[in-house]
């Protein structure tokens, strides 16, 4: 009887336990860069976007759905779990065996290594590489088929303040700050001097009178923090840019010994000096001044922080990341503006600020493949960013070494790339011109459709609100955010709404107002309001948006 | 236009050749008003006014072949929210035809039939530059009352449902082309 009630018992625990479900071996693949919607719709969780392909997390049953869509991938890594993997930049072929005898690494593109520790051994790679830790968050829902936009040539509305701004900008100040900073010794982010780097900046944004604050994070057992300060937009600061660089550094005896004059006082230095320049000017926009840590850890404090922002939902329309900017191999040095798809408007927009305000020469890069620098970290969560940086693939000597100083650096370099870092981030936040008109606000749009049997019209209805002092408005508008705006008025348009007629369904339309006084003095532009009418199954689907990223239905 | 009456002279022969008993020969003009059944095309368009030819020639006993051509042109406005204002014109020609079963009633002569219509229409939006033709085949079923008024000369009313069908539209439902119409008209005996 006993032996039976046991017996039982077992039968009973065995049936328990197999009743679980086992979870899922986890597998990291590599997926060519095409049917982006079909991933979307499957719910399919992609790490990352490269140039060719994306980078994909799945389980073993998903495998089999991915095959029955005939989606083709490949397995790079089989049970990943607990695995922490980076992206390494790599520039020649050798560069996959300096790896090896630290870990396991495949090459999945020209210049992109996969690396990965092996089970015995902790993190280490050589501080002569550039890399970026692939982040565990899904980027699916920010996929986006690449815009298929040809960039014409086009301007930018002048405004009298912007010259005056980067007049502002000081060698000495900057020299200043980047020496200020290569003294600290070492801004390696697990160490007390890159706290205290992280104590001088705060208190030289706070000093400027600027709202100021640090954002904690922690990292492989360690803890950072990022320094913000914030210049709050006068007309609509709920639309908000970004200029940012990472202060922290690395070398060789990175715990000792990291000046970082180059990599990055350089970019910090743009950062703080554009704060000081700024703060004296009322915008239009809200533009944040960032100092990111634990960039050479693997782009550790602009994660938390571009996480922090999307989970607030924040509007982020433009980031401008200045990483090494002050080297030059050679005269005069180009300024190269690494862009992925998505956020070419932001190049073409530096273009066009510098032909405005500061003529420079720039070299547009797009590859969504660049993800070396603390940019990546706001593509992954769906923001528009750039990286401006001396050179890609990096030439300086002393990169990642202690002779990364001061009297290494091209100082009138420096000052331009600050110059036209500046005039950038002036043309989109607008600084304010006394005398003019304000700037409208409150630009509303209503998407109308005319109906016959057979056809329809769609036509845009805008609104805003009346600005004192106006006698008419002008409207503009543009199929790339942010970038062209062509006027659609021909006469100044005397009431406070306008109806755009006939648009066509699949193309993005974005539109700014202006505000006229009696003599001829036209406001800055409005906030950007957009719109896309998207051919849906049974019938057109409409989405309204108020910068790409924001989708409203 | 050229292809309508190619069809009607078609049938004229095959029923001549085929069918026609050589008892009975009636053509008929008649106008109508139509109201359209989906309510998409009423605010669209309202109700019309179409004008219809039609030519029954007799199988056999009481049972009728008839065929014609009808035409309806609408004048709307499309529909929207906005303040704008677009005008349109659609343009429908039907070439029906159907067997009906007469009975006689007195003097009175009434019908009740069931026939397949060929639809061909055009749609233009006269502000832009915008138009959309198309085709169709529907079904309708009808009814007739007939009146002599002389030895060949007749009164005709006519009552006919229709459903003419059409997936293609700006809604996300297909839309019918088709409705109930009333037609009012004389018929003469031409054999």
């Amino acid at each position: 009887m006993r032996v039976r009630r046991i017996t039982s018992l077992f039968f009973l625990l065995a049936f328990f336990i197999f009743s679980i479900p086992f979870p899922e071996q986890l597998n990291l693949l590599k997926i060519k860069k095409e049917k982006s919607d079909v991933l979307k719709s499957l719910n399919i969780k992609v790490l990352e976007e490269l140039d060719t392909c994306y980078i994909v997390v799945a389980t073993d049953s998903e495998l089999s759905t991915l095959n029955s869509f005939k989606i083709d991938f490949s397995i790079l890594v089989k049970d990943i779990k607990d695995k922490d993997f980076f992206f390494i930049y790599s520039k020649n072929p050798e560069d996959i065996k300096k790896l090896e005898p630290f870990g396991n690494a495949i090459q999945i593109e020209e210049n992109t290594i996969l690396f990965w520790q092996k089970e015995e051994m902790g993190i280490y790679i050589p501080a002569e590489f550039q890399k970026k830790r692939l982040s565990k968050d899904s980027i699916t829902e920010f996929l986006r088929a690449p815009p298929k936009i040809e960039f014409t040539e086009g301007e930018i509305r002048e405004n009298e303040v912007i010259p005056l701004i980067i007049e502002e900008v000081s060698e000495d100040n900057l020299v200043y700050l980047i020496d200020t900073l290569q003294n600290f010794q070492t801004r390696y982010a697990s160490t007390k001097n890159c706290e205290d780097a992280g104590d001088f900046i705060y208190s030289y944004l706070k000093n400027l009178g600027l709202e100021t604050y640090f954002q904690p994070f922690s990292f492989r057992g360690y803890s950072s923090r990022n320094v913000i300060a914030e210049k709050k937009g006068k007309t609509n600061p709920e639309d908000i840019f970004i200029i940012c660089a990472h202060y922290d550094s690395t070398s060789n005896i990175p715990a000792i010994f990291a000046p970082g004059a180059d990599d990055n006082a350089s970019g910090t230095s743009a950062v703080l000096e554009s704060a000081r320049i700024l703060v004296k000017y009322p915008l239009d926009f809200t533009v944040r001044f960032i100092c990111f840590s634990a960039e050479e850890w693997g782009l550790y404090g602009s994660n938390a922080y571009s996480s922090s922002a999307r989970d607030k939902n924040e509007k982020i329309i433009g980031v401008l990341n200045f990483d090494m900017i002050a080297y030059s191999d050679k005269l005069p040095e180009d300024l190269e503006i690494i862009v992925n798809p998505k956020s070419e408007w932001l190049a073409e927009r530096t273009i066009q600020a510098s032909k405005a305000y500061y003529d420079y020469p720039i070299r547009k890069i797009v590859s969504s493949s660049f993800l070396y620098s603390d940019h990546a970290s706001f593509w992954q969560k769906g923001y528009d960013a750039f990286c401006a940086i001396e050179d890609n693939p990096i030439r300086n000597p002393y990169y990642h070494t202690t002779y990364d100083t001061l009297n290494t650096l091209n100082i009138d370099f420096l000052k331009s790339v600050v110059k036209l870092g500046l005039a950038t981030l002036s043309d989109l936040s607008q600084p304010i011109r006394p005398g003019y008109p304000e700037t409208p606000k409150g630009l509303k749009a209503k998407y109308v459709v005319y109906k016959s049997l057979f056809n329809s019209v769609k036509n845009i209805y805008l609104s805003w609100n009346r600005v004192e002092g106006a006698i008419g408005y002008n409207v503009y508008r543009t199929t790339i955010s942010h970038l062209n705006y062509k006027k659609l008025n021909v006469v100044p348009v005397v009431n406070n709404f306008f109806e755009d007629k006939n648009l066509k369904t699949g193309i993005s339309y974005y539109y700014v107002v202006t505000a006229l006084d009696s003599s001829g003095r036209e406001s800055n532009y409005s906030q950007e309001i957009g719109i896309l009418f998207e051919r849906g199954n049974s019938e057109d689907k409409f989405f309204l948006f108020y910068s790409p990223q924001y989708f409203e239905r | 236009m050229i292809r309508i009456l190619n069809i009607l002279l078609i049938l004229l022969f095959f029923f001549h050749q085929k069918a026609f008993s050589g008892e009975h020969l009636k053509i008929s003009f008649l106008l109508g008003y139509f109201h359209p059944s989906q309510s998409e095309f009423r605010e669209i368009y309202g109700n019309g006014y179409p004008k219809y030819f039609s030519l029954s020639l007799k199988i056999k006993n009481n049972l009728f072949l008839s065929t014609g051509y009808e035409f309806v042109n609408l004048r709307g406005n499309a529909i929207g929210e906005g303040e704008e204002s677009y005008p349109l014109r659609f343009e429908m020609k039907n070439v029906p035809i159907s067997i009906f079963y007469r009975f006689k009633f007195k003097k009175l002569e009434s019908a009740i039939g069931i026939g397949l219509i060929r639809s061909f229409f055009k749609e233009r939006w006269e502000s832009i530059q915008l138009e959309y033709s198309g085709r169709k085949t529907g079904y309708f079923g009808f009814t007739n009352l007939e009146i002599p008024l002389a030895k060949v000369l007749s009164f005709v009313t006519s009552l006919r449902f229709e459903r003419i069908y059409s997936e293609d539209s700006a809604f996300s439902k297909g839309i019918d082309l088709g409705g109930s119409k009333v037609f009012f008209g004389i018929s003469i005996k031409v054999i």
